[in-house]
């Protein structure tokens, strides 16, 4: 066979050395985080009484003073760190305090000119740090950055340092609309970035689902998922019959969380509704708000197609006191024999189980009462399966 | 006489011609080999970069607070495994992240699992509402216990690790489902990481496979891992490295290509629409972790449909290494025997298909031909060795050439996930691991490597005449 033995060697020899250079480099790595840890170990103890000082200042009139030593880079990373962490966890006077106390380090400075002259990688340190730092000067050149970053982590990474610094809720939306050209359906870590901004977010998201774009009414409507106040339940009434299924579900969520009462037409509608994650909702929504006018609409839907809107309806019967209970047994009694009348029947028998031995508490005492009652009745079983106590 | 020596040297020169065309060929496929390699490290390296900004800047502890985290069902299959499950369940209760539930499926274990899990959460019967997406088992009962409100229990009749993770589905709750083994601990963030890879692209991303790390020697303490060691005993030491290798230096860029075949069965994350879609988890074999995979793939091309397959290598699962020969040698094969499975059900219907892209032309050739069939090409390799030196085809120094660059080409690659290793996580602290990962990084090559290819094709034997059982399996507390 023929072989060039000679150019095997000088391979050879070329793997050698990148062996041993990629082994350097590892090694070497692994000796600069070793240093770095002790270096970072020595400055905790040298820097303990600052902090205890700054702690004990951070809700006074005055932001603390600067160290009274100098920091090399290390130490200034480490510090920047633990005001990063402060500015986090803080709110209020405390959280401008450290903002200004790191004004007063030069760390702002530092960072503004590395966002604006450093390459790409020190360009993303700096947003970072600029948005833990809440520096709002940073927002037209983070915006800049943000226009012409690729989709990645770190594009999420500077459009939260934006809502972190943003000036007012045009800067938000700017961000918005930035990110909006990649939508890849991001919008809970949208929403999540957004609530960092010091701006009202439930008008931002109120304004959102008022506009024609599907996008901006999945941040709206992902947004006020957990406001519960009536004038979100009418600002977001009318998305329920929006054409896209993702955003009518959002809608009748957040609708039904937080109405008080649900208009028999809006209930009628919405037991009609296609995807049976809506009827769901509704009878639950009946059912937790103890709408017995409705025990009628919540009868029909245990005979629902769907099995999930069937138990749903069962379970929110029983919740509806006496008249609720009758009408379960009575339509179980009716469906007999059928697969969905074997599952309430079912279900009742289960739910006089779970009762029987809950009867220390007077409420549930009496729904066992009423069950076992109105079980027997129409289910005509002979004797009761458990007694009452 | 004449004539005899005459076909005998005409044997030996058809001979000598056979075993250089085979030269020729084993050069070719080394190259081909060491190339991909090549590419998969260096896009590896390339994205750690990307990753290891990711991990620095984003802060886990404020996002597993967010009400915007999507909120993921814990799908946790036990076989016999009455030694962990309980501090298992304790430590995915104890997870920092707002919305999930553990589902734990008890897939008809001959020892106390069910006993013990009944007793130490006061569980009680229950009938919940559970869809039949995909057929299972009989399912001989549902336990809930309101005091561990996110905590539920499925005893079932034995069916296997894929019909207790479809079990687990048809009950769970939530949109996304994540698969862990028993015999793992989540660090407490591990899933918040995963969301966040997840929530960067919730529409495209389909799966999401975490880290896995070796927990032998670590000390573990409250169902969390405390004091990182790289393991004492030869068999999980070699596997740490082994592991390492393959996670950092090779998952990370096949993702990086969306060419990642598969998400370990220990810890990972997945669309359950997209899971009940393919029709869940397939049976009766192990490897149904690359199989579902493979599935979500091929459904995901065939259907246009725009989908990713992610790796979060900082999402961290810590697994027990097999610590004997016996036991290793066992999940060898039957790893060996999924893989070969997988390939015959899926892809070879796969391969070299326009319609599959990356998977179809890079990924599933890569599979096949150096990772399923590769036993056979290490095999005849020996066997031509053997022939060229008793034809005097070779020189001692040709060989021992070709052994170096072998050794050094793959060595290098052992080198670069130590490199990501470094730069992007620095688990082990201390100098003297490094030194040990070294150090196991030439052993492997030495014995670990042929061993493995033996049991690859010992799993291969197993497959062909229908052995299925699952082999030696022996749990042990952690700490140990």
């Amino acid at each position: 066979m023929y072989i060039n033995i000679e150019v095997a060697i000088k391979f050879l020899y070329v793997l050698i050395i990148l062996n041993l250079v990629f082994a350097v480099v590892v090694y070497a790595m692994k000796f600069k985080s070793m240093k770095r840890t002790r270096m970072e170990r020595r400055f905790e103890v040298k820097i303990k009484d600052y902090f205890t000082y700054v702690l004990v200042n951070i809700e006074g009139k005055e932001p603390p003073h600067a160290p009274p030593f100098s920091l090399n880079r290390v130490e200034q990373e480490v510090m920047q760190e633990r005001l990063n962490d402060m500015i986090e966890n803080f709110t209020g006077t405390p959280r401008e305090n450290c903002m200004e106390l790191c004004q007063r380090l030069g760390l702002v400075q530092y960072h503004l000119d590395r966002l604006n002259k450093g390459s790409y990688s020190v360009k993303i340190d700096a947003a970072y740090h600029l948005g833990c730092m809440r520096v709002q000067e940073a927002v037209p050149a983070l915006l800049k950055l943000l226009q012409t970053h690729k989709r990645n982590s770190s594009l999420f990474v500077i459009a939260r340092s934006i809502a972190k610094c943003a000036r007012d809720e045009q800067d938000v939306k700017d961000m918005v609309e930035i990110l909006l050209r990649h939508n890849k359906g991001f919008y809970d870590l949208l929403v999540d970035m957004i609530k960092e901004a010091d701006i009202d977010h439930g008008a931002l998201f109120a304004e959102f689902i008022q506009r024609k774009s599907n996008e901006f009414i999945q941040i709206g409507l992902c947004g006020l998922k957990d406001y519960t106040q009536p004038t979100v339940a009418s600002a977001v009434y009318r998305l329920i019959d929006s054409p896209d299924r993702t955003i009518q579900y959002k809608a009748v969520e957040i609708y039904l969380k937080s109405v008080h009462f649900i208009p028999r037409n809006v209930v009628q509608k919405l037991l009609q509704h296609p995807m049976d994650e809506v009827r769901v909702l509704t009878v639950q929504a009946i059912a937790d708000l103890k709408l017995v006018a409705y025990i009628d609409v919540m009868r029909d839907a245990l005979l629902d197609e769907s099995k999930r809107v069937s138990d749903a309806s069962a379970r929110g019967l029983l919740l509806l006191g006496e008249e609720g209970i009758a009408k379960l047994c009575g339509v179980t009694a009716e469906v007999r024999g059928s697969e969905q009348g074997g599952y309430l029947q079912m279900l009742i028998e289960e739910e006089i189980k779970s009762l029987s031995m809950q009867l220390h508490d007077l409420d549930q005492l009496t729904r066992y009462n009423s069950l076992a009652y109105h079980y027997e009745k129409t289910l005509g079983k002979n004797k009761r399966i458990y007694r009452v106590v | 006489m004449r004539m005899l020596d005459y076909y005998f040297e005409q044997a030996m020169d058809f001979l000598r011609d056979f075993l250089l065309g085979y030269g020729y060929f084993a050069m070719y496929y080394a190259l081909i080999i060491t190339f991909i390699y090549f590419l998969i490290f260096a896009l590896s390296i390339r994205h750690t970069y990307p990753l290891q900004r990711g991990i620095q800047y984003n802060r886990m502890q404020k996002l597993s607070g967010s009400e915007h985290v999507p909120p993921v069902s814990l799908l946790v299959p036990a076989y016999n495994e009455e030694l962990m499950i309980k501090e298992n369940v304790r430590s995915l209760l104890a997870l920092n992240y707002p919305e999930y539930e553990v589902i734990v499926v008890n897939d008809g274990s001959k020892d106390d699992t069910a006993k013990i899990m009944i007793e130490e959460f006061q569980l009680k019967e229950i009938k919940p509402f559970v869809t039949n997406h995909i057929k299972t088992e009989k399912v001989r009962g549902y336990y809930h216990n309101p005091e561990y409100p996110n905590l539920y229990f499925i005893d079932k009749e034995n069916g296997g690790k894929a019909d207790s993770l479809n079990a687990g589905i048809n009950l769970s709750r939530y949109p996304l489902i994540s698969t862990i083994d028993a015999d793992s601990l989540l660090e407490k963030d591990a899933l918040t990481r995963i969301a966040r890879v997840y929530m960067e692209n919730p529409e495209d991303t389909v799966a999401v496979g975490g880290n896995v790390r070796i927990v032998n020697s670590c000390t573990v303490e409250d169902g969390m891992v405390k004091n990182i060691r790289f393991p004492k005993k030869m068999w999980p030491a070699l596997q740490n490295v082994e592991y390492s290798k393959a996670f950092l230096g090779g998952r990370i860029g096949w993702s990086s290509i969306n060419g990642l075949i598969i998400v370990s069965g220990a810890f990972g994350v997945f669309q359950k629409d997209k899971v009940i879609a393919v029709g869940g988890y397939r049976g009766g074999y192990p490897g149904e972790d690359m199989n579902i995979v493979i599935k979500l793939h091929r459904y995901c091309l065939e259907n246009n449909i725009p989908y990713h397959v992610a790796f979060c290598p900082d999402a961290v699962c810590w697994t027990q290494a097999p610590d004997t020969y016996r036991i290793l040698s066992s999940q060898r094969m039957r790893w060996g025997r999924g893989n070969l499975k997988n390939m015959i059900e899926e892809g070879i219907h796969m391969i070299f298909r326009p319609r599959y892209k990356v998977f179809g032309f890079l990924t599933l050739p890569y599979n096949i031909l150096f990772e399923t069939l590769n036993p056979y090409f290490r095999l005849s390799g020996l066997i031509a060795m053997i022939g060229y030196w008793l034809l005097n085809m070779a020189d001692w120094k040709t060989v021992v050439v070709f052994m170096l660059v072998n050794f050094f080409s793959c060595f290098i690659l052992s080198l670069g996930a130590l490199f990501i290793e470094e730069k992007a996580f620095s688990r082990y602290p201390k100098l003297s691991d490094l030194h040990k990962m070294m150090l196991y990084s030439v052993l492997m090559f030495f014995g670990y490597r042929q061993v493995g290819v033996l049991w690859r094709f010992l799993g291969h034997i197993d497959y062909f005449r229908n052995n299925n059982s699952w082999g030696t399996m022996v749990r042990t507390n952690f700490n140990k």
